[in-house]
């Protein structure tokens, strides 16, 4: 140990850029491999208990049925796990109020898409999801020389993902109101055009 | 002769392991200290947060970027990590506080108020979990208040009590669940305008915690 003292004394200046070149090197290899690395994202924890393309409304939140971390049961959910792999699907939701929302997230817990109540009027959501990718999904009903019926087309980046549903609980005696409003939200695959 | 060659040998050999230790002893003083510094850093980052990513006002945390599109690589880490599903910062703010208002942390042995001074319009939400984000089991099941279901004093704030304990008003149980977490979620629509109002006032519009009591 002695001996060895003397020598941290005298740094050496291109040891120590390359520990310090390492360690950002290091840091953001880890960083970046982080969300990949973790064992329980909130997506591997819903996915596999939901079935594809179909809105299931969750009951109450409570200690025994609470699906993820710091989920309150101050809101209701209803979950959607979408696979737009074999074509498009239908995503429609109504927002009646302050508290609504409805997001849309990838694997990687990114809501791409979002929409939220409005205190003055009520938010009707038709969303059409279709693949990220370049497939010919056919002629658009425009193209065909139709009116289209589909209000909204939104283009989803990931191919797979989760749609929740908010809603806020406003109490025992609004419960039914609430649940009846989120089994109105619906996700479908769409048969082509 | 041969006892002075041997010496020699013996002299050499020890030499050039006492070098080779020197060596290994450095490099893997490097590695320690690139390991340490390179995974440290990225834990604290991801874990605590720091102001490139979160915004703070006394106890209160909220990340920046949560769930967005733009969202930074410390944020989508620390969201994977937590297996949480966040609601997008977008259109809502969501802020964790793990201490009081003192930065003593919030612990099921103690009991404590919560007070919103100016409630406003938005919806708002305040919840109480443990440390690891889950509820705490109690017989009267209560673990959140919001907009809609708390009681109002005649001033117009809302104060909430969180103890082991019944008590009056809105009382949040804490049972014997440890270290606490508080989670105030508010979705107000002049954030989703963009109008920026959400950077006025912010100590003002988030609750204080104020410890009361410890047992």
């Amino acid at each position: 140990m002695k001996a060895y003292l003397p020598r941290l004394g005298r740094p050496d200046l291109r040891l120590m850029l390359a520990a310090l070149f390492a360690i950002v090197i290091l840091h953001v290899c880890a960083t970046m491999a982080a969300p990949s690395l973790a064992l329980w994202s909130a997506h591997q924890r819903l996915a596999p208990a939901l079935k594809s393309n179909t809105m299931v409304v969750l009951p109450p939140i409570s200690p025994s049925s609470q699906p993820l971390p710091f989920l309150a049961p101050d809101v209701r959910i209803a979950l959607c796990r979408f696979d737009t792999s074999r074509g498009k699907v239908a995503l429609t939701a109504v927002l009646p109020g302050p508290g609504w929302s409805l997001s849309l997230y990838d694997a990687d817990g990114i809501a791409t898409f979002t929409a939220v109540g409005r205190p003055d009027r009520r938010t009707d959501i038709a969303l059409i999801l279709v693949p990220d990718d370049d497939r010919f999904l056919g002629l658009s009903p425009e193209a065909q020389g139709r009116r289209s019926i589909r209000q909204r087309q939104l283009q989803v980046m990931a191919r797979t993902g989760i749609a929740v549903l908010r809603a806020p609980d406003s109490g025992y005696a609004y419960r039914a109101m609430t649940e009846a409003d989120m089994k109105r939200a619906s996700c479908r695959p769409l048969p082509e055009d | 002769m041969r006892t002075f060659g041997s010496a020699f040998l013996r002299h050499q050999i020890k030499k050039r392991v006492a070098a080779t230790m020197q060596l290994l002893t450095d490099w893997a003083l490097l590695i320690l200290v690139v390991i340490a510094g390179g995974l440290g850093t990225s834990w604290y980052m991801v874990e605590a947060g720091s102001s490139l990513s979160t915004v703070s006002s006394g106890p209160w945390v909220m990340w920046k970027t949560a769930a967005r599109v733009d969202a930074d690589p410390y944020t989508r880490a620390h969201f994977a990590r937590l297996g949480a599903m966040p609601l997008s910062s977008e259109i809502g703010e969501t802020y964790l506080a793990r201490t009081d208002d003192e930065g003593r942390t919030l612990h099921s042995s103690c009991d404590y108020d919560v007070v919103l001074r100016s409630p406003g319009l938005a919806w708002w939400s305040l919840a109480v979990f443990d440390a690891d984000g889950q509820l705490i089991q109690n017989a009267a099941e209560r673990h959140a208040y919001t907009s809609d279901t708390a009681a109002l004093s005649p001033d117009g704030r809302f104060l909430a009590s969180l103890s082991r304990s019944a008590s009056p008003g809105n009382w949040l149980p804490t049972g014997g669940a440890g270290r606490l977490t508080i989670v105030y979620t508010l979705i107000d629509m002049s954030l989703a305008t963009g109008t920026g109002e959400e950077d006025v006032n912010l100590a003002e519009r988030l609750p204080a915690i104020t410890q009361r009591s410890c047992r």
